[in-house]
């Protein structure tokens, strides 16, 4: 045998021998796009799966029938059951023809008995699974995670995709942030809640069930403590929510509203310790334009234009307190106050705070102030002269 | 393999048969006895017999080689008028009866025939053992017209022929410089083809000409009909799949070249002349380039290195990732994907291998096929591959869009020679990518790199002036600066005299003429 044939041989052998043909057709995966999971009792839990049929998708390939996309859904929900999220993957899977593949995986949703006794130890899972993204939004189903599966939204053809827009365009909380929470100390996580409601259209027939991502589940560690009400909730936003963008209402009289769009907020904190006791002072910058001048207040006049300011701090003021009375009466800390002193002043922290955060929290002073500022006129409104 | 070589060593070995090197007689019978016999069976070749004063003369040629008007009227005709009285020698029928400008003399059969095969006209006149060869050469050769391998939009439009002296005379016209030498060497021992070097004595370097010269001169060969022959037998690694010689039909584009220090080789018989050495760069570039306004070169500079990699690698990225790393596509993208892949009963890797293979059998059918059916065939083809294989669901909609646009990407390299490289280099990339996924693709691009880096063509690294980087010279490269900006010749060809222009010839109205 001649070196040639030799050298030959041994790149066939490359080719032939090694252990990389894993390779995976398309069509041999189960794409989930959202995972919804519920307890169903002590230690067994339901894992659901969403996962699209690309054949019912109308594909240029798989419209051999003609129309092949009229009627049947796009998509399936099967779950399993099992003692933790994987065997209950397991118990699936030997339902399904095609391998479940995770790397889609942009929503998962807790139901609310789930997220009652903790979900840590099912998020755990999501990161020792490689496929995983980490940047899945997570949210918190008010009744069973799987029935928001379920739902038929109009817009776009899976649920999964109507949750992940609006968890987007809400506070969307990641499994990254939200393991992060839990794990720092002195900082509970807020999730977004998701429920699903039938389509408000009068008497017309078509009517599904739409998926609304509305309202905060505040959380102590990885525990739901109780979802926040509306006013709460609005002062989840303005105290958790990045981006500024929002349609805000307040009134400035009997039946008498101002609509405004926020364009900026920027919130600042300090604090000071007295006695072994820190306490807070939050301020908060809010910049808007008026888009409806309902009341007709003249925004150029001084005195009408404070009016007008005030009613709107005072409103979010009220927000935030609402927010922060309750989540500090049950020791949690949606802000992550304690976070900060962790990081700004960690020996009086390990010293004084770290053990028991909850009981200081519930007795520390938080101060805040709205500053908020109304630049931009679309209606000025009218002077009455008297 | 070995055999084959073995064969080529044998027939190197092998004695030619050479005419004899006899010189002429003053015999006149005897000589064209002599000649006569070397041309038996040569129906082409005319022995005319003419009586000249008192001598018996013969005028010899090759029908159709020659420019038989001017031979009629200068010297047929002029040798006809002599009477008896006139006393001959061939000084003065040379000097005082021929009206032919080119006449030289021969005394050695060999040479005359060769003069007699490369269409000049043979007088032998009785009693002198002297030939006298006179240069009318002539016949039917395709006039100058523009190449269509390479059209512009804006630039010269005239390109080589099949004549070797049309195409020396093209170049001469673009460069009149007393520095542009035209080298002679004749190749092969039947087709005797004519070669010209051209070089700038002033810029070439004299160790390229040298190894140019000295790489023709060790070609054994009993034929070269065409300058790929050339090509072939003088680059530094036939092995590898890249071109190391560009080839060319436009003149302009020579003349560059010529401009740059490089050297040129014209074959007779073929448009496609030689220009080396080369860079892998100088593939991408078109001789447009350079008469557009320097914006648009740039851009299509960028454009066309950036399809270069997608010609190379689309198909290749698409099945890796299709088959190894659904997680890299986005979800909605993945969906249609999935979508149009349901009712195709073969892995990503069998269909992009399927259609790259139909793509290519169509494009050699069309080149191949008379241009009237060459239509019908793009015709079909568009219908098999774009329409008919994915309705019938053979074939995925996504993958004609990666076939077509590879397709596309791979038109717009502007010489042909490499995107032949490219085309054949993309079904190894495919085979890698089919078992190793990404990790293959990479694999191959870094071994396909580390070969581009070695390969040198005449010396000068194939990758210059990228690797080894010559800042200076990327100006040249992916961009091209304005000409007031084009000041130096590439650093790797010209080491004497690198200045190609003056300083400050931005024009602005600061400037004073000087």
């Amino acid at each position: 045998m001649t070196l040639c044939k030799k050298v030959y041989l041994l790149i066939f052998c490359l080719f032939v021998l090694t252990g990389c043909w894993d390779r995976v057709e398309v069509n041999d995966l189960a794409f989930v796009t959202a995972t919804g999971i519920d307890k169903i009792e002590e230690n067994k839990f339901r894992a659901a799966v969403q996962v699209p049929l690309p054949g019912n998708m109308g594909g240029a390939g798989s419209s051999g029938g003609g129309g092949g996309s009229g009627g049947e859904s796009p998509f399936y929900v099967d779950s399993g059951v099992g003692r933790n999220i994987r065997e209950s993957n397991d118990d699936l899977q030997q339902r399904m023809s095609r391998k479940l593949y995770f790397s889609h995986r942009r929503v998962i949703i807790f139901g609310a008995d789930m997220a009652k006794a903790g979900f840590k130890k099912s998020l755990e899972v999501i990161i020792e699974q490689p496929q995983s993204r980490l940047s899945a939004y997570v949210l918190i189903a008010k009744g069973k995670a799987i029935e928001v599966l379920n739902a038929t939204p109009h817009f776009e053809p899976f649920s999964s995709e109507t949750i992940r827009e609006m968890a987007k365009s809400s506070f969307g909380i990641t499994v990254k942030d939200v393991l992060n929470d839990v794990e720092k100390p002195g900082k509970d996580p807020v999730i977004p809640i998701v429920e699903t409601a039938k389509t408000q259209n009068g008497d017309g027939e078509d009517k599904n069930d739409e998926v609304m991502v509305n309202g905060a589940a505040i959380l102590k560690d990885d525990k739901l403590k109780f979802f926040a009400n509306d006013e709460e909730a609005l002062g989840a936003f303005w105290l958790l929510e990045e981006s500024p963008e929002k349609n805000y209402t307040f009134s400035v009289g009997d039946n008498k509203e101002i609509n405004v769009s926020i364009d900026e907020k920027n919130l600042r904190h300090t604090y000071s310790v007295l006695g072994g006791v820190p306490s807070f002072s939050l301020t908060l910058d809010v910049e808007a334009a008026v888009m409806q001048n309902e009341a007709d207040i003249d925004m150029d006049n001084l005195d009408s234009y404070e009016l007008a300011i005030d009613s709107m701090e005072k409103k979010i003021k009220k927000e935030i307190d609402a927010l922060l009375d309750h989540s500090t009466s049950e020791g949690i800390d949606v802000y992550g106050f304690g976070w900060h002193l962790y990081r700004h002043d960690n020996r009086q922290w390990e010293e004084k705070w770290a053990d028991n955060w909850s009981s200081t929290l519930k007795k520390m002073e938080i101060d805040v102030q709205v500053n908020a500022t109304i630049q931009e006129t679309t209606n000025p409104g009218i002077t009455i002269k008297e | 393999m070995r055999r084959l070589f073995n064969i080529l060593k044998h027939n190197r070995k092998s004695k030619i048969p050479e005419t004899m090197d006899l010189a002429i007689s003053t015999d006149l019978d005897n000589n064209i006895k002599f000649l006569k016999k070397q041309f038996e069976n040569s129906s082409d070749v005319v022995f005319r017999q003419i009586t000249t004063a008192k001598n018996k003369a013969y005028i010899i040629f090759v029908d159709g080689l020659i420019d038989s008007a001017r031979i009629e009227l200068h010297a047929i005709q002029q040798l006809l008028e002599q009477t008896p009285a006139d006393a001959l020698d061939t000084t003065y029928i040379e000097e005082q009866i021929i009206s032919v400008n080119s006449v030289t003399e021969e005394n050695k059969f060999k040479k005359l025939l060769k003069q007699i095969l490369d269409g000049n006209t043979i007088l032998l006149v009785d009693k002198f053992d002297k030939a006298l060869v006179l240069g009318a050469k002539g016949g039917s050769s395709r006039s100058i017209s523009e190449p269509d391998t390479e059209s512009v939009i804006r630039g010269p439009r005239e390109g080589f022929t099949e004549s070797l002296r049309v195409n020396t005379s093209l170049v001469r016209r673009k460069i009149h410089s007393n520095h542009l030498k035209v080298v002679s060497r004749t190749v092969g021992t039947e087709t005797q083809t004519s070669l010209a070097i051209l070089y700038l004595e002033n810029l070439a370097p004299p160790q390229l000409v040298e190894e140019v010269l000295a790489r023709i001169d060790r070609i054994k060969i009993d034929g070269i009909l065409e300058s790929g022959y050339i090509e072939e037998l003088i680059e530094d690694d036939t092995w590898s799949p890249f071109p190391q010689i560009q080839n060319t039909e436009r003149p302009d584009t020579v003349a560059a070249n010529l401009l740059e220090g490089r050297v040129s080789i014209i074959v007779d018989g073929t448009p496609f002349v030689l220009i080396l050495p080369t860079s892998f760069w100088q593939f991408i570039q078109a001789s447009e380039d350079y008469y557009q306004r320097f914006h648009i070169s740039v851009f299509l500079r960028l454009l066309r290195v950036t399809l270069l990699f997608l010609a190379l690698l689309m198909p290749a990225l698409y099945v890796a990732i299709a088959s190894f790393h659904q997680e890299m596509i986005p979800t909605t993208l993945l969906l249609s994907i999935a979508a149009s892949r349901e009712a195709i009963p073969f892995p990503v890797f069998i269909e992009a291998l399927i259609m790259e293979l139909s793509f290519e059998a169509l494009r050699e059918a069309g080149i191949r096929l008379p241009k009237v059916i060459g239509q019908a065939v793009s015709i079909l083809g568009a219908l098999v591959i774009g329409t008919a294989a994915v309705e019938a669901g053979i074939v995925s909609a996504p993958m004609v869009i990666i076939v077509s646009l590879t397709g596309i990407a791979s038109f717009t390299i502007p010489r042909f020679n490499l995107a032949i490289s490219i085309r054949l280099l993309r079904f190894p990339m495919m085979i890698l990518a089919g078992i190793f996924g990404l990790f293959g693709v990479v694999l191959g691009s870094i071994v396909l790199l580390t070969h581009l880096c070695k390969l040198r063509s005449f010396g000068v690294p194939y990758f210059s002036p990228l690797s080894p980087l010559k800042w200076s010279d990327l100006k040249d490269v992916f961009i091209r600066v304005p000409w007031w900006d084009m000041d130096r010749r590439p650093k790797q060809f010209v080491k004497e005299d690198p200045v190609r222009e003056g300083s400050n010839l931005k024009a602005s109205p600061n400037q004073k003429e000087s």
